[in-house]
């Protein structure tokens, strides 16, 4: 029994939209960063296969099963969502850094997604180049971000520092407004 | 006046917009200049220098006077210097005409044009030279008075700009016959094809053309063209969009015109700043019409011959009834021929060449030249003399110029390549491959004729197909009939009178020559001196024609000449644009502790420390001054119990085998043999042995540890723990990552914390965690870490909690803390507390600051084979005894202040640079102490303590009298933190 409560990382209302575009801010979920030891990843590999039925991503892949998703962070770093099983087997071979506060989740949604995050963000998003299930660490307007795709094209999570959310939902509703106001006026 | 008939506008929707606050009316499709012209509305402004009435010379980006303030109220401030050529009208624009004192057509300032004997090239090196003293008083608020053009308005933009970025296989820059053909080839190839222009339609030139193309009129072919274009996925047609530069790795600049082409709007952005990365570009650019230097040649109703055809097929425009064209292209006189279809008396057509034939029934002077003008506030007539020197008195109403083509290769140059002269088209083209993977086409490469722009666009598509790696499609090049365009370059033609080159900058062809003549002839020496080319247009239109006329006047030819450099950007661009979403708080990002929204709650002014906020301090009734607040918080510390949020300290875990061995490597102190549930303080130098930050050090586990670092440094420390894992130990059994965001930690501090501490958890007692030692235990339920730390010099704890729970625990602490006669405090306290304890901050690790001068020499260890910066702090100079160290101060009187900054002085000594010995880094009012104090550094301070120096803040006009004391004021023994 905690006497304490947990507070999301950005209060207001959880969805925003403009136009055609919402973005939503999605409820905390468990994340673990998974930073292998150098030469350690063939064993980490062994245990994520027969603990979750994954392996490490490669740069820029989303790996995922029903239950968890393993999304490719950066150099030897990837970030574990959903599991709630125990991670101490993969302790010997990786840092394992829980990280489930630390990080704001955000999904855009919309047919305007690429020229909504054309404002803010230089990632190349053309489907033949940051297709589905990618991730992609770069910049929301001046904050670090992780963009991760799915199947849908009108759909993206952003994940940013939790500190950085405020900031980042108005950089985001900035651009949202922008690109409804010109739809909305056919420029 | 309109032409009925004419133009592609939107007779259906007439538009009404005030010039100089008179009303008139233009239709949807107008351009501001267009709209005044059909108003006959000749005189849009005044020179630069001389005051004289100008008009509009061309119709696109290149226009040298077309500039008007445009308001954009109620939302944005004024736009000074709107290129009315580009404006396109909306109902209700309102713009007003520049650089003028008084009405327009009674310049006060026009004076300036009868003193221009006085005014030539250089003039203000050569006038305002003597009596020195006048310089500052009388002639630079002169000048500045002068000088500029348009005014900045002093209102806030509240009008939105964008920036975005674009990717693209092929960038097509310009959208005539060359950008369209290869746009459409590129496209059909497969490639993402971003086709942009800077007008409001695709097409450039060929809506002026009477010409077939594949056996259809122009215009048939650019709608079908532009129609397939715009069906095609892979295409994405961008208007109004000027390319303004290239940059390296495949990247250009570029200003989209957006809200600014209709009425304002506080939500649809005014412009639109575009980095575009294409893997390959065209630059089908296209050519600017040539003026011609004659006398008086800059009066209203002077036009390019060109222009005024565009705006009769654009806008059914035409300029005057009565018009007569000086030319030396055979286009000008296809020009004449559809000026006089639409209605225009052609008064005459002049043509400097000998073997210049008529094109229709027009009088036509050949080998001619106009060689004089007349009128005022518009043309009125001119002068035609012919070889034989016979001259001829026309009236008219408006004077077309041609005198050749230059291909607009800017962009190709960007990048530091020069422009080459090629003789036998007369003009200047891009080198090849002076971009990479930019190829030119069309008039750019200096293919005049619609059937040679339509192949040079094919095959630069071709060309950029190959270099994409894709297949060539089946699609036929558009074939138009041959024709050759016969043009002569006529650059100036001689005479006494001023004959104006660069219309913008107000420098004629004397100008150029005067420079020559003092030695100024280099074109880069030229440029400068007259000012030619450095005006709001860049010269677009005159550049050539002055390096003719300097290379005429030096004797060498125009190749030897040379241009200037091309640079960025191709048009202006405004900084409200580029600066897009950097308003107010789009600045820079907030990072927000859990704790802020209960700060502010309180009244806590927050200040930033770096992207953080921070409570400054928490002021409560009663209190009219932030040291009173700061004084009582310092006070819960030292009596009762203080909480401060120390969540902005970065925290980084270190895990792995190798973790101890690489701590080891990274501090300049051992913190292997740290046993589990112990704590350190370290230090970490940089690789020359400078002081790079401190912070502590928590084993965790056989293998994790989770060090701290300052707020300051936190991403500096991480950066250069990255750098050494990967580069130095890149085989190490290691990895570390920022856990900053995963936890809130507060500190509890003072002589109640642990009465505080252990009622928040159930069974701690003190000796479980002993000074500099961390438990793991739940607090209030929730797995937490508490250390047993301080940086107040009391009993301290800082409990960490995931960072969900912050705002809550915060919340419970600050409670329990006012039970206990305590409360918040905020970084203005925490820095008195650090200071009287003599702990060191940023302030006084700033860098230039070693181990040895903070007295912590004992922090390098010896039983190390190696640390990073243990060379470097090994140098001489490093350990020179004589180096300032760091001492305390207090003043001799305590009513007098120590300012930070300030810089410190032996007594007797004159307060001057070469005497300083040493400098305040921080200072404060002690409250314990019930006196200023402050740390600083003195050369050999150790050994001085007690002596008396001056602080002397030359700034601030500060000087006190201090005595040097050790650096820690309070408690030296540290048994308050420890026992």
């Amino acid at each position: 029994m905690t006497d304490l409560s947990l507070t999301p990382p950005v209060t207001g209302p959880s969805d925003i939209s403009y136009g055609a575009m919402q973005i939503r801010i999605d409820a905390p979920q468990n994340i673990t960063a998974i930073l292998p030891y150098p030469n350690c990843l063939d064993a980490l590999d062994t245990i994520l296969k027969s603990d979750f039925g994954l392996r490490f991503p490669a740069p820029s892949e989303v790996v995922s099963t029903d239950a968890v998703r393993l999304i490719w962070n950066g150099l030897d770093h990837a970030l574990l969502l959903g599991a709630s099983a125990p991670l101490a087997a993969l302790a010997p071979y990786a840092l394992l850094a829980d990280q489930s506060g630390a990080l704001a989740r955000f999904t855009l949604t919309g047919p305007d997604l690429v020229d909504v995050l054309a404002r803010l963000c230089p990632l190349d998003m053309r489907p033949s180049v940051f297709g589905p299930q990618r991730a992609a660490g770069s910049l929301l307007g001046h904050i670090d971000a992780l963009f991760v795709t799915s199947d849908d094209r009108d759909h993206i999570e952003i994940f940013v520092m939790r500190s950085m959310a405020q900031s980042a939902l108005v950089e985001l509703a900035h651009a949202m407004q922008g690109v409804a106001a010109r739809k909305s006026a056919a420029l | 006046m309109r032409v009925e008939g004419k133009g592609r506008i939107n007779r259906d929707k007439p538009l009404k917009f005030t010039f100089d606050g008179k009303t008139y009316q233009g239709f949807e499709g107008d351009t501001l200049a267009s709209a005044l012209l059909a108003n006959d509305v000749a005189l849009v402004g005044r020179s630069f220098k001389y005051h004289r009435p100008r008009g509009i010379v061309t119709a696109g980006s290149d226009d040298p006077n077309g500039l008007v303030e445009l308001s954009r109220g109620p939302y944005g401030a004024a736009i000074p210097n709107t290129r009315a050529t580009m404006q396109s009208l909306y109902e209700g624009l309102d713009a007003k005409s520049q650089n003028h004192l008084g009405p327009l057509g009674f310049d006060l300032l026009a004076v300036n044009d009868l003193a221009a004997p006085f005014l030539s090239a250089g003039f203000y090196y050569k006038t305002f030279m003597w009596p020195r003293r006048f310089w500052e008083a009388v002639y630079e608020p002169l000048i500045r008075r002068a000088a500029g053009l348009g005014r900045l308005s002093r209102e806030m933009e509240a009008e939105p700009s964008e920036k975005a970025f674009a990717h693209c296989d092929l960038l097509v820059i310009g959208a005539g016959p060359a950008g369209l053909t290869a746009a459409l080839v590129a496209a059909e190839a497969g490639a993402d094809v971003i086709l942009v222009d800077e007008n409001t339609e695709l097409g450039g030139r060929l809506w002026l053309e009477d010409v077939v193309i594949d056996d259809r009129p122009a215009q048939t072919w650019v709608t079908q063209i532009w129609a397939k274009l715009s069906a095609m996925p892979n295409v994405r047609i961008m208007p109004r969009c000027t390319v303004t530069g290239a940059y390296d790795g495949g990247t250009y600049g570029m200003i989209e015109r957006v809200g600014i082409d209709h009425a304002p709007s506080d939500t649809i952005p005014r412009e639109c700043f575009w980095r575009i990365t294409a893997r390959a570009a065209i630059l089908a650019t296209g050519a600017v019409e040539r003026p011609i230097a004659f006398a008086d040649n800059d009066r209203p109703a002077i036009m390019m011959a060109g222009a005024m055809r565009a705006y009769l097929d654009r806008h059914g425009v035409l300029p005057a009834r009565k018009i007569a064209l000086f030319v030396s292209t055979d286009q000008g006189h296809r020009d004449a021929l559809a000026l006089q279809a639409a209605g225009a008396t052609i008064a005459a057509v002049i043509d400097p060449r000998s073997d210049a034939t008529a094109f229709g029934d027009y009088p036509l002077y050949r080998s001619a030249e106009v060689v004089a003008t007349r009128g005022r506030k518009r043309i009125s007539g001119i002068t035609i003399r012919d070889a034989s020197g016979k001259t001829t008195d026309l009236d008219i109403g408006a004077l077309g110029i041609s005198g050749g083509w230059n291909p607009n290769i800017h962009l190709a140059c960007h990048m530091g390549a020069r422009a080459i002269w090629h003789a036998e088209k007369s003009c200047f083209l891009a080198p090849e491959g002076a971009v990479p993977a930019l190829t030119y086409a069309g008039s750019a490469a200096g293919y005049f004729s619609t059937a040679e722009c339509l192949t040079s666009g094919f095959a630069a598509a071709i060309k950029a197909l190959s270099e994409l790696g894709l297949t060539p499609p089946h699609t036929p090049c558009p074939i138009a009939p041959p024709s050759h365009e016969r043009a002569k370059p006529h650059w100036v033609v001689s005479g006494k009178k001023r004959a104006w080159i660069d219309f913008a900058n107000d420098v004629t062809t004397k100008d150029i020559r005067l420079a020559a003549q003092e030695g100024y002839q280099s074109v880069e020496h030229m440029k400068r001196y007259t000012t030619q080319g450095m005006a709001p247009d860049q010269g677009r239109s005159s550049n050539t024609t002055a390096i003719a006329v300097l290379a005429d006047a030096t004797g060498r030819g125009i190749a030897e000449t040379g241009t200037t450099t091309y640079r960025p950007p191709f048009v202006p661009v405004s900084l409200g644009a580029i600066g897009a979403g950097a308003q107010g708080k789009g600045f820079a990002p907030e990072r927000l502790t859990t704790s802020h929204a209960a700060s502010v709650a309180r009244g806590a002014p927050m200040v930033a420390t770096g992207l953080w906020y921070r409570a400054s301090y928490f002021p409560q009734n009663g209190e009219t001054t932030w040291l009173q607040s700061c004084n009582r918080e310092v006070g819960y510390v030292r009596n009762s119990v203080g909480v401060v949020d120390v969540s902005t300290l970065g925290k980084i875990a270190v895990s792995g085998p190798d973790a101890a061995r690489f701590l080891d490597f990274v501090y300049s102190n051992i913190m292997s043999t740290l046993p589990e549930g112990r704590v350190r303080y370290g230090l970490m130098l940089r690789e020359d042995g400078f002081v790079m930050d401190d912070g502590t050090c928590a084993r965790i586990g056989s293998y994790d540890y989770v060090i701290t670092t300052t707020t300051a440094a936190a991403a500096e420390v991480m950066a250069h723990l990255e750098f050494v894992a990967q580069v130095f130990c890149p085989n190490w059994k290691l990895s570390l990552t920022s856990t900053t965001e995963a936890w809130a930690q507060f500190a509890v501090a003072g002589p109640k914390a642990f009465d505080l501490v252990s009622g928040l958890t159930t069974g701690l007692l003190r000796e479980d965690l002993p000074f500099m030692g961390w438990v793991a235990r739940d607090v209030l339920g929730v797995p937490a870490r508490i250390f047993r730390i301080s940086f107040s010099g009391e009993e301290g704890y800082e409990i960490a909690v995931p960072v969900g729970y912050g705002a809550s625990l915060y919340d419970a602490l600050l409670t329990r803390a006012e039970a206990m006669g305590g409360g918040p405090y905020g970084v203005e306290a925490l820095n008195v507390l650090r200071l009287e304890k003599g702990f060191i901050t940023h302030a006084e690790i700033n860098g230039r600051v070693t181990a040895g001068d903070l007295g912590m020499a004992g922090l390098l260890s010896k039983k190390k084979s190696d640390f990073i910066g243990r060379a470097g702090a090994a140098r001489e100079g490093l350990l020179d005894p004589a180096r300032p160290a760091l001492i305390g101060l207090r003043p001799v009187d305590d009513r007098s202040k120590i300012l930070a900054g300030g810089h410190l002085f032996e007594a007797d000594a004159k307060p001057i640079r070469e005497s300083s010995k040493g400098y305040v880094s921080s200072a404060c009012f002690s409250p314990t102490l019930g006196h200023p104090i402050a740390l600083g550094f003195f050369v050999e301070g150790r050994a001085r303590h007690g002596d008396q120096v001056k602080m002397v803040d030359h700034l601030r006009g500060q000087e006190t009298l201090c005595e040097i004391c050790p650096p820690v004021f309070f408690d030296p023994d540290g048994g308050r933190m420890r026992d």
